[in-house]
C-alpha cells in the first residue's frame, strides 16, 4: 500500500543482474517537495534504485507506484512519455547532448513534449537565468565549465516542470564550491516548483541538503530518519 | 655512434610494442575495435587481392582460347594433321555457344585441346556446362538443336575459356574443302590468335573504359581501407592525448599512434587474405561474362600482392599520422574544446585540380591516348580525381550545413547540430560510396556515349520480331533453296519467310588472250526471288514472275547524298551478263551468259534486312533460272510470332536441321561491337555493386562503432523520455544528409570526369540518366540498409547500462 499523501512509492523491489543482487526487497517513498538523499558504497545499489523508481528499468518484482500510475505496469512508450511529462533528470556528467547548444539542451525536453521551438527555448531561457548560466545560451557544452555544464544540466532537468527529479551524484565531478551551488540551485529551485528530488550521492555533505536520508547497502534500505525515530 | 643508433631502434621498437598493445589489449571494448578495423581493412584487402588476381584470370583464359585457336592458318594444304573445321554461330537464349564441326581431313588429325578424341559422324563432345544444359529441362530445345548427335565425351578444363562456356566438337563428314565457312588446320593454337590481332589496341575508347574502370573500382577501396583505419579514432585521440599530457614527447606519441595502425592493418591483411581464399570458390561459381572463372586461375598477381601487402600497412601509418595532427595535449576532455575550426579549401582541390592536369592534354591537346605511359597517366589522373571527391566532401558538408538553422522537429535539429559540430565522421563514413558512384557515373557516361557511335548498321531493321537466316559464299546447301525457305516457314513460331538467292554478275570475259579484262569481274549483286520477297528489296509496285528490276543505292534514309558515286552505273537493259563468273582462282573460264530484259525496270531501293552491294539486278525466277547461279548466297527474312519469345529458338533449330553452318541473325546481335561494350559495361557494374556492398558492410562498422561511441548519450536521453523514433530518425537524417550531398559531388564529378573522358577519345555526350539514378539509387540504398541494420544496436544502447559510472 503506497504510504498516505506520497508521490512516487516503491514497495518490495527485488533487481539482480545474473548473480548479484542490486536490489532486495525495498521500500521508498517522497512526498512532493521533498528532497530524499539516497546513500551508499559504490555498487550497493544506489543507481539501481534510481533507475526502477523511475522506471528507466523494470524490477523482477515489486511495484513502483507514481501517484495512481503502476509504473511496473507500464509499457516501454508508456514509461518513456511518463519520464518525458512528470521526471526529471541529472547525471554526474551532465550527460547533454554535445552537439546542440546550452539553450537548445535545455529546451530538448520541452520540444520531445510537442512545446514550439520558440516557446520552448523562452521557457529554456528564463531556466539559464535562474541556474545563473544565461551567458552559456549559444555555447556548446564542450565549451562551458564543468560547473556550468552541470548547471545546464539541471536546468534542463527543471525545465518541463517535472514533478519528481532524480539526481544521480549530481555534483560528482564538481569541486566543493561548484556542487554546493549547484545544490542550493536545483534543491531550491525543486522546492519552489514543489517537486520531489531523489538524489542518490555517496557524499555527506551533498546529502546534507536533503530532508531525508536512506541508506542502501547490500541492495536493502534503511532509513535514517526511521532509524532515529 | 652505434650504441645510440641501437637506442634508437629499441626505442622506436618499444614505441612501436606500445602502440600494439593498445590496438589488441584494452580488455573486450578494445578488442572489438580492433576486430572491427581488421574487418573494415581486411574487406578492402580481399577486394584489393581479387583486383590483382584479374590479370592471372584473364591471362589464363586468354591462354587457353589460343591453345585451342581454330582461325585462319597459312597452310591450307591438307596432310596428315590436317582437320575440317567449321565454326557454327548458333546462340541459345542469348547465351554463346562456341560450336564447331570438325572432320578429320588427315590419318592422324590434330585433336582440340581438352578433348580426348575426335567425336565421329553423329557424336559430339560437349562442355561440362552444355551438356549439363541439353541434360536440363532449360535445354530442351536445345535438345532439338543436336537431334540424334550423342554426346560422347566431355571437354576438359584446358579446352574451356571458363567453367561456365557452352561448347563443343561436333563431328562431321559433309565438309568438303575450306572455304565457305570451313577451314582446314593442322594443330589448334598455331594460327591466328584474337589478342594478337590487336583489336583491343584499336579500341582505345573500350582500353579507356577499362583503365577508368578498374580505376573507378579501386580508388573507393583505398579510401574505404583509409577510413577502416579510423576506427575507435576518437578514444585512440583521447588516449595519445593522456600520453601527451603525462609528458610523452610528439615523436613518441606517433611511433605508438604508428604501432597501433601497423597493429590493425597487419590483422587487417591476414583477415583479407582469409577472406580472399574463402570467397575464391564462391565468387568463381559466379557466372561472369558467360563464361564463369575457374577458381585455379583466381591467382593474385604475386607483385600486385606484395604490392598490397606494403602498400596497405603504409597506407595505414600514414593515415593515422595524417590525422593526428588536431591531436593536442588536454586533460581528457575536461578542459573546454574550442568551437571547430573551419575546413580550409584550397589543398583539398590539389587532388582533382593534379588529376585535371594529367587529363587535360590528352583531352584537349596533342597528347595521344597510345601506349603504357599514356594508360598510366589516365589511371593516375582519373583516380587523383576520385580521391579529390573524397578530400572536397568534408569541406563541402561543412559548408553546407552551417547554413542549416536549428529549427525543425527534434530529430532533425539533432541530427543537424551533430553535423555541425563535427562533419568529420559523417564525411568519413560517406566518402567511400562517394568515390564509388563518381567513378561509376564516369564510367558510364563513357561507355554511353561510346556505344551511341556503334549503331547498327543502317540497311538492318532493328525490328526483334525479324531474324535473319544466311549462308555462306560458296556453301552447298543439301536443301534446295525453296525448300529451305518452306521450312523456314514451316517452322514453329515463324510468321512468313522470305528468300532471296545473292550471287554476283558482271560483263561477259572476252575470253580472247590478250585482251584485258574488267578490275571487277563482278560489279552487280545480283538477286533472285518471288515478287514478295524482290519488294524487301526495292520500292516495286508492279511484279510478275518474269520481271527484271535495277536499283541502286542502300535505301538507307540517312542516306542523303543518295547513291555511292564511286558505285558502278547500272547496266543498261539488253546488255548481255556473266552470271556468277567468279574472280580469282575461283574464276569460271565459261559462266552462264544471261541477258538482262529490254523491259527491266529502275526501281528506288528500300532499307531492307538483306545483305546487299549497293547496285542491284533484282530478278524474279521466271527472269532468271536460280540454277544457273553457280554459288548463291541464300538468305531469309524471317517474321516471328511476337507471342513465341523462344521462336528464335525454332528458328536455329530448323536451320542447324539444314546445315548447321546456317547463320541465324537475331536483331542486336553480332551488330559491330556492341557485346563487348556489353560485356564490359556489365563487369564495371558488377564491380561497382560488389565495391558498394563492401562500402556498405564498412559504413555499418563505422556507424555502430560511432553510436558505440555514444552510448552513455543514448543512454540518457532515453532517461528523460526521447521517443525511440525521435533517435532512430535523428540517425536517419545524420546519414542522409552528407549522403544527399555525397551524392550530388559524386553525380557532378563523375559527370565532369565522364565529359572529359568522352573529349578523350572524341565522342558525343548522351548521358544515360536512368542509369545514373539507377546508381545513386543503390547507393542510397545501400545507406538505408546500413541505418535500418544500425537501428537494432540503436535501440540496445538506449538502455540504462550506459549511465552507470561506478
Amino acid at each position: 500500500m503506497t504510504p498516505a499523501g506520497s508521490l512516487l512509492a516503491a514497495e518490495g523491489l527485488h533487481k539482480a543482474f545474473g548473480r548479484t543482487t542490486a536490489l532486495d526487497g525495498v521500500d521508498f517513498s517522497i512526498h512532493p517537495g521533498e528532497v530524499v538523499a539516497v546513500l551508499g558504497p559504490s555498487g550497493s545499489g544506489k543507481s539501481t534504485l534510481l533507475h526502477c523508481l523511475a522506471g528507466i528499468v523494470l524490477p523482477d518484482s515489486g511495484t513502483v507506484r507514481y501517484g495512481d500510475h503502476d509504473v511496473t505496469g507500464m509499457n516501454d512508450a508508456q514509461r518513456s512519455a511518463l519520464r518525458r511529462s512528470d521526471f526529471g533528470f541529472v547525471f554526474q556528467f551532465g550527460q547533454l547532448v554535445p552537439e546542440l547548444t546550452c539553450l537548445e539542451n535545455v529546451a530538448l525536453p520541452l520540444r520531445l513534449n510537442g512545446v514550439k521551438r520558440k516557446e520552448a527555448q523562452r521557457h529554456a531561457r528564463e531556466w539559464l537565468e535562474r541556474l545563473e548560466v544565461e551567458d552559456t545560451a549559444g555555447s556548446r557544452p564542450g565549451e562551458v565549465s564543468g560547473g556550468q555544464g552541470q548547471r545546464v544540466a539541471v536546468a534542463r532537468a527543471l525545465a518541463a516542470r517535472p514533478r519528481v527529479i532524480f539526481a544521480d551524484e549530481p555534483t560528482g565531478a564538481l569541486d566543493s564550491l561548484n556542487g554546493e551551488r549547484v545544490m542550493t540551485l536545483l534543491t531550491d529551485a525543486a522546492r519552489d516548483t514543489n517537486a520531489a528530488v531523489v538524489l542518490v550521492t555517496h557524499e555527506a555533505r551533498v546529502a546534507a541538503y536533503s530532508d531525508r536520508e536512506i541508506v542502501v547497502r547490500d541492495g536493502k534500505v534503511k532509513d535514517m530518519l526511521a532509524g532515529l525515530l | 655512434m652505434e650504441k645510440s643508433r641501437r637506442h634508437l631502434v629499441r626505442r622506436w621498437c618499444r614505441d612501436l610494442a606500445m602502440g600494439v598493445r593498445f590496438a589488441v589489449g584494452g580488455g573486450r571494448e578494445g578488442w572489438v575495435r580492433t576486430a572491427l578495423t581488421a574487418l573494415g581493412v581486411g574487406l578492402g584487402v580481399a577486394v584489393l587481392l581479387a583486383a590483382a588476381a584479374v590479370p592471372h584470370v584473364v591471362g589464363a583464359a586468354v591462354a587457353r582460347d589460343n591453345a585451342r585457336s581454330d582461325r585462319l592458318t597459312e597452310d591450307a594444304r591438307p596432310d596428315a594433321h590436317s582437320l575440317l573445321v567449321a565454326e557454327t554461330h548458333a546462340p541459345y537464349r542469348e547465351q554463346p555457344v562456341r560450336g564447331r564441326l570438325v572432320q578429320p581431313d588427315g590419318e592422324r588429325p590434330a585433336v582440340p585441346p581438352g578433348v580426348a578424341r575426335l567425336p565421329r559422324p553423329g557424336e559430339m563432345v560437349a562442355s561440362p556446362a552444355l551438356a549439363a544444359l541439353l541434360a536440363s529441362p532449360d535445354g530442351t530445345l536445345l535438345r532439338d538443336r543436336f537431334h540424334g548427335i550423342r554426346v560422347v565425351g566431355k571437354i576438359e578444363d584446358e579446352g574451356l575459356a571458363g567453367p561456365g562456356e557452352l561448347a563443343y566438337y561436333q563431328g562431321t563428314d559433309r565438309l568438303t574443302d575450306i572455304g565457305a565457312g570451313v577451314t582446314r588446320v593442322h594443330a589448334f593454337g598455331s594460327g591466328f590468335h584474337a589478342h594478337e590481332s590487336g583489336e583491343t589496341s584499336k579500341q582505345p575508347e573500350l582500353l579507356l573504359a577499362v583503365l577508368v574502370g578498374c580505376a573507378a573500382l579501386l580508388s573507393p577501396v583505398a579510401v574505404f581501407i583509409a577510413v577502416a583505419v579510423r576506427f575507435g579514432a576518437e578514444r585512440r585521440d583521447r588516449r595519445l592525448a593522456a600520453l601527451r599530457l603525462v609528458g610523452t614527447d610528439r615523436a613518441t606519441t606517433r611511433r605508438i599512434a604508428a604501432g597501433e595502425a601497423l597493429a590493425g592493418s597487419l590483422l587487417g591483411l591476414l583477415t583479407g587474405t582469409a577472406l580472399f581464399l574463402a570467397a575464391r570458390y564462391p565468387i568463381a561459381r559466379i557466372q561472369m561474362l558467360n563464361l564463369g572463372i575457374f577458381p585455379s586461375d583466381v591467382v593474385p598477381d604475386a607483385r600486385l600482392a606484395t604490392l598490397v601487402a606494403l602498400a596497405v600497412p603504409v597506407c595505414s601509418v600514414g593515415v593515422a599520422l595524417f590525422t593526428m595532427r588536431r591531436v593536442t595535449v588536454e586533460p581528457l576532455g575536461v578542459t573546454r574544446s574550442a568551437p571547430a575550426v573551419r575546413r580550409r579549401l584550397w589543398w583539398r582541390l590539389l587532388l582533382p585540380a593534379a588529376g585535371t592536369a594529367l587529363l587535360w592534354p590528352m583531352a584537349f591537346g596533342d597528347a595521344a591516348l597510345v601506349g603504357n605511359k599514356a594508360g598510366a597517366q589516365v589511371v593516375v589522373g582519373t583516380s587523383l580525381l576520385l580521391l579529390g571527391v573524397a578530400a572536397v566532401l568534408p569541406w563541402l558538408l561543412d559548408a553546407v550545413v552551417s547554413r542549416f538553422g536549428g529549427g525543425g522537429i527534434p530529430s532533425w535539429q539533432l541530427a543537424v547540430r551533430r553535423l555541425q559540430l563535427s562533419t568529420t565522421a559523417a564525411a568519413r563514413s560517406v566518402s567511400g560510396i562517394t568515390v564509388a558512384v563518381a567513378g561509376a557515373v564516369a564510367v558510364q557516361l563513357l561507355l554511353a556515349g561510346v556505344q551511341s557511335t556503334d549503331v547498327p548498321l543502317p540497311h538492318r531493321p532493328s525490328d526483334r520480331n525479324q531474324v535473319q537466316v544466311a549462308s555462306w559464299h560458296g556453301q552447298r546447301l543439301d536443301s534446295p533453296s525453296p525448300g529451305m525457305f518452306q521450312r523456314l516457314r514451316d517452322t514453329t513460331g515463324v510468321r512468313d519467310a522470305h528468300g532471296v538467292l545473292f550471287d554476283g554478275a558482271g560483263p561477259v570475259p572476252s575470253g580472247k588472250p590478250g585482251l584485258a579484262e574488267a578490275t571487277d569481274p563482278e560489279p552487280y549483286s545480283l538477286a533472285v526471288g518471288d515478287c514478295d520477297a524482290l519488294r524487301r528489296l526495292a520500292r516495286i509496285d508492279r511484279c510478275a514472275d518474269g520481271d527484271v528490276f535495277l536499283s541502286r543505292g542502300s535505301g538507307a534514309p540517312e542516306d542523303p547524298t543518295g547513291p555511292d558515286p564511286e558505285a558502278p552505273r547500272l547496266p543498261a537493259p539488253g546488255t548481255r551478263l556473266a552470271v556468277s563468273p567468279g574472280y580469282g582462282s575461283n574464276a569460271v573460264r565459261h559462266p552462264a551468259v544471261w541477258t538482262l530484259p529490254p523491259t527491266a525496270r529502275t526501281v528506288s531501293p528500300r532499307a531492307n534486312f538483306f545483305s546487299l552491294g549497293s547496285t542491284k539486278i533484282l530478278a524474279t525466277p521466271g527472269a532468271l533460272d536460280p540454277a544457273l547461279l553457280r554459288s548463291p548466297v541464300a538468305e531469309a527474312e524471317v517474321h516471328l510470332d511476337p507471342g513465341r519469345p523462344d521462336a528464335v529458338e525454332h528458328v536455329r533449330n530448323t536451320a542447324a536441321r539444314i546445315d548447321p553452318l546456317l547463320h541465324v541473325t537475331a536483331p542486336g546481335a553480332g551488330l559491330g561491337s556492341d557485346s563487348v561494350y556489353d560485356t564490359v559495361s556489365s563487369a564495371l557494374q558488377a564491380g561497382a555493386v560488389g565495391v558498394l556492398c563492401v562500402i556498405g558492410a564498412g559504413l555499418l562498422i563505422s556507424v555502430l562503432e560511432q553510436l558505440r561511441e555514444r552510448r552513455r548519450l543514448l543512454s540518457a536521453l532515453d532517461a528523460f523520455g526521447t521517443p525511440r523514433g525521435t533517435l532512430g530518425r535523428s540517425v536517419l537524417w545524420q546519414t542522409a544528409v552528407p549522403v544527399v550531398l555525397g551524392l550530388a559531388l559524386a553525380v557532378g564529378c563523375g559527370l565532369g570526369l565522364g565529359l572529359l573522358l568522352l573529349h578523350l577519345v572524341g565522342k558525343p555526350v548522351l548521358p544515360d540518366w536512368f542509369g545514373i539514378a539507377a546508381l545513386t539509387g543503390s547507393a542510397g540504398a545501400v545507406i538505408l540498409a546500413v541505418t535500418a541494420l544500425s537501428l537494432p544496436l540503436l535501440w540496445r544502447l538506449m538502455r540504462p547500462d550506459g549511465l552507470r559510472t561506478e
